[in-house]
């Protein structure tokens, strides 16, 4: 897959990611006493729902920082447009020489292989 | 279907119009229930098909079809029982195809449909404020790899922000949320307008490894055509060389041994007995092919009876020289070559 559309994917992954975040956030939350704000749950829980915030958060890095090493390895920025035609134009025409010397490299080869089954009568 | 204006919704394409020129095809009538008579059909189908008019199949008998793919050309045709009929138009606007040929492409800037969707050829994207929607990076000549960065770790510190005002004040959410969705529509415009430089730069390392390849089967067929031509050469030379020596080797012994022949006629007549002289010349003869081995012993045998000796060492001689000459000929061909 190209660079752009992993870049593309990884973002709407991001999105997802914020979303589904806010909706555990939501679901999942431990209780707390609205006189002081002490959780209402207990340790275990507590701890439970810490590591996953942990990692909840932690996966929302990993996405962004996937998305930033993606975008450093775009290639062919130095490039601008006409640059781009440019070298489509060179490259085109060394293309079209390269054809021409391949068949000329052909018939040579088969010239050889016509002068070889020539020898190869007369030895006989 | 609607009708109006000939235009079909449909989720299927219709088929080509040339699908009438086929055998037995009836147009079918939208005011008569019976299929009416393949001229009126082909009537039908010319008024139809104003823009295209095919000439006739291969499969039909000539005298009743027009197969002329000129322009501005009309030539009745006779009906049959068993066969439709095409004309060609007069029309200076009409498009003549050929059956099972596609259509010609679309011209540039033009429109196209298909499936019902009309299409531009010319594909362009259009910006953000084409779109009603607000721009966050600068026009003009940017760099992108910033850019993206940027928008990038703002909608990392737009989602922080979210959440807090989640906790603070929920019912604000709406403009924290249109605020993220801004940064992802800006985002993902931004990689979408730089589909096209992807594709050239794509185009230019397609090409580039392409030449890559030429060049190298270039250098191997070159390589492997002068391999074989020093391999031919060798093989000439030697081939040549050791016909030669060959060649001298017999040509030396069969004239030894036509002098031998000749001295052994001699002998024959003065006196039957010759033996020193074919004792010298039988291990030569050991060495040499098989016809001078048979020659020798032509020879040898010739030497022990009395009347038909010479007779039978002329022969042979006759044989030899014949032999040779045609060798000579051969090689002197190869060396030509």
């Amino acid at each position: 897959m190209d660079l752009l559309t992993q870049l593309q994917d990884k973002l709407d992954h991001l999105f997802l990611v914020f979303g589904t975040f806010i909706g555990v956030l939501q679901r999942d939350a431990p209780a707390s006493s609205f006189e002081n704000g002490l959780l209402l749950q207990d340790n275990e829980t507590l701890s439970k729902w810490s590591t996953q915030t942990k990692e909840m958060a932690l996966q929302v890095i990993e996405t962004s920082k996937l998305i930033e090493s993606i975008i450093d390895s775009l290639p062919g920025f130095n490039r601008n447009e006409e640059d781009q035609y440019n070298r489509l134009r060179a490259l085109n025409d060394e293309s079209i020489q390269l054809n021409q010397t391949i068949e000329q490299t052909k018939k040579d080869a088969g010239n050889v292989i016509t002068s070889q089954r020539r020898y190869k009568t007369d030895i006989k | 279907m609607a009708q109006n204006e000939n235009i079909t919704i449909s989720a299927f394409p219709p088929p080509p119009p040339f699908y009438k020129l086929y055998l037995n095809y009836q147009a079918p009538s939208s005011t008569s229930s019976t299929p009416p008579h393949p001229s009126v059909a082909a009537q039908n189908a010319k008024n139809d098909d104003a823009k295209f008019s095919v000439p006739a199949p291969p499969t039909r008998s000539p005298s009743s079809l027009s197969v002329s793919p000129q322009l501005n050309s009309a030539q009745a045709t006779t009906t049959s029982p068993t066969t439709t009929t095409t004309t060609t138009t007069t029309s200076s606007s009409s498009i003549q195809l050929q059956p099972l040929l596609p259509p010609l492409p679309p011209k540039k800037g033009s429109t196209f449909q298909m499936f019902g969707q009309h299409y531009s050829t010319t594909d362009v994207l259009p910006s953000l404020t084409e779109m009603g929607v607000e721009q966050l990076y600068p026009n003009g000549d940017i760099d992108p790899i910033k850019e993206l960065k940027r928008l990038n770790r703002s909608i990392v510190f737009n989602y922080l922000q979210l959440l807090e005002t989640l906790v603070e004040n929920p019912s604000e959410y709406k403009t924290k949320v249109d605020d993220i969705s801004l940064l992802f529509v800006n985002f993902h415009h931004l990689l979408n307008s730089y589909r096209p430089h992807q594709a050239r730069e794509t185009l230019i390392s397609i090409m580039t490894e392409q030449i890559k390849q030429k060049r190298e089967s270039i250098t191997k067929i070159n390589n492997t055509i002068n391999s074989c031509k020093e391999i031919l050469k060798k093989t000439l030379q030697t081939v040549n060389t050791e016909e030669i020596a060959k060649l001298k080797q017999h040509v030396k012994q069969l004239q030894e041994i036509q002098y031998i022949g000749s001295t052994t006629e001699q002998s024959i007549i003065q006196s039957p007995s010759t033996t020193p002289l074919l004792a010298q010349t039988s291990p030569i003869t050991t060495t040499t092919t098989t016809t001078t081995t048979t020659t020798t012993n032509a020879t040898i045998i010739s030497s022990s009876t009395s009347t038909t000796t010479t007779t039978t060492t002329s022969n042979n001689n006759n044989n030899n020289d014949q032999w040779i000459n045609d060798y000579l000929q051969k090689l002197s061909l190869i060396s030509k070559n």
